[in-house]
C-alpha cells in the first residue's frame, strides 16, 4: 500500500481537494468564482483557504477594481508539488 | 469528509479542472440568435427579396458563374460581403454582449485565460479563412467563397472546443464536412452556408440552451 505514504493530510477534505483542483489548472481565481465552481457557503469555504494559506499551499492577492475590491488566488509551488504528489498516491491505490 | 475513496476522489479533481478550466459563458438563446440572423442574412442574397434599389436582377448562380455584366455583377458582390460582414458583426457584438452579462451573474471575470485561449483558438483559423476569402475574391473565385467559410469555420470550432464546451468539436466537423460538400456542388454554396451558419447554429444553441443554460 505505498500509496498511503504519498497522501496528503491536508487534502483530506473534499473542499480543499476541489479547490486545489481549481487553482492547479489556473492562474489567479477569485473567491466568487470558486464558490461557484463549488458549490459552497461563504463561511465554509473561508476557513479552507485559510487553512491552505496557512501552510503555504495557497497565496492571496487582494486588489481593486475601481471601487470593487477583488480577491483572487493562485497555487504556490510547495502546493502544486504536494497536490502532484497527492494525486499519485490516489491513482496508485486504485491500481492495487 | 475522509478521504477513502480515492476513485471519487479523482474523478472529484478531475471534473473541476476541466469545469474551471474550460469557458462555458456563452449563452444558448444567443446562439439561436446568431442562427437566425445568418438565415434571414443569406436568404435576402440568395432570394433577391428586397432589393428594389436598384434594376438588377442577379441571382446568386449568375454571380458564381460570372454570367452578366461586370458592373451589375461587383454591385451584388458588394452588397454580399456587406450582408456577410454585417451578420459577423452583428453576431460577434451578441456573443460578447451576452457572454458578459452571463459571467457578471456568476462572479466571474470573463477576460480569464480560459477565454483568451478560446479566442485565439477560434480567431487564427478564421482570420487566416478571412484572408483566403478576400484573395478568393480577388481572383474572382466567388463560388468558392461560401464553401471557404464553412471550412475555416469549422476548423476554428475544432480547434477552440478543447478550451470551450466539447460539443463544439462536433458542431466543428459538421462545419467541414458541409463545406466540402458545398466546394463540390459550388452553385449551391449559399444554401449550405444556410444549412451551416443558420440551421447549425439554431440546433446548437437549443443544445446548449437546454444542457447548460436551464440548470
Amino acid at each position: 500500500m505505498e500509496g498511503y505514504g504519498l497522501l496528503n493530510k491536508s487534502f483530506d477534505s473534499r473542499v480543499r481537494l476541489g479547490l486545489m483542483s481549481i487553482l492547479y489548472v489556473n492562474e489567479w481565481v477569485s473567491y466568487k468564482e470558486i464558490k461557484n465552481l463549488l458549490e459552497l457557503t461563504d463561511g465554509n469555504l473561508a476557513s479552507h483557504i485559510h487553512a491552505l494559506e496557512k501552510i503555504n499551499f495557497i497565496e492571496i492577492k487582494k486588489q481593486f477594481i475601481g471601487k470593487k475590491p477583488l480577491t483572487t488566488y493562485r497555487v504556490t509551488n510547495i502546493g502544486k508539488k504536494a497536490f502532484k504528489e497527492h494525486i499519485l498516491g490516489l491513482e496508485k491505490l486504485i491500481k492495487i | 469528509m475522509k478521504n477513502n475513496q480515492p476513485e471519487s476522489d479523482l474523478s472529484l479533481i478531475k471534473d473541476l479542472m476541466e469545469k474551471s478550466s474550460k469557458f462555458s459563458n456563452l449563452s444558448g438563446i444567443a446562439i439561436i440568435f446568431t442562427g437566425l440572423l445568418a438565415m434571414i442574412g443569406a436568404s435576402f442574397v440568395y432570394f433577391d427579396i428586397g432589393f428594389s434599389v436598384s434594376k438588377l436582377n442577379i441571382s446568386y448562380a449568375q454571380l458564381i458563374n460570372q454570367n452578366g455584366k461586370p458592373e451589375d455583377l461587383y454591385i451584388k458582390l458588394k452588397l454580399l460581403v456587406l450582408i456577410a460582414s454585417l451578420i459577423l458583426i452583428s453576431s460577434l457584438a451578441i456573443m460578447y454582449i451576452t457572454a458578459r452579462k452571463k459571467s457578471v451573474k456568476e462572479g466571474i471575470q470573463l477576460f480569464n485565460s480560459s477565454f483568451s485561449r478560446t479566442l485565439k483558438s477560434l480567431f487564427i483559423p478564421l482570420f487566416a479563412g478571412g484572408i483566403f476569402c478576400l484573395l478568393l475574391l480577388n481572383h474572382h473565385m466567388y463560388g468558392l467563397v461560401a464553401p471557404a467559410t464553412l471550412i475555416f469555420y469549422g476548423l476554428g470550432l475544432v480547434s477552440s472546443s478543447k478550451f470551450s464546451y466539447y460539443e463544439l468539436e462536433f458542431l466543428g466537423y459538421f462545419e467541414l464536412l458541409l463545406g466540402f460538400i458545398a466546394s463540390f456542388y459550388i452553385g449551391s454554396g449559399l444554401l449550405f452556408w444556410i444549412i451551416g451558419f443558420g440551421v447549425c447554429h439554431i440546433v446548437f444553441g437549443l443544445l446548449i440552451h437546454f444542457k447548460y443554460d436551464k440548470k
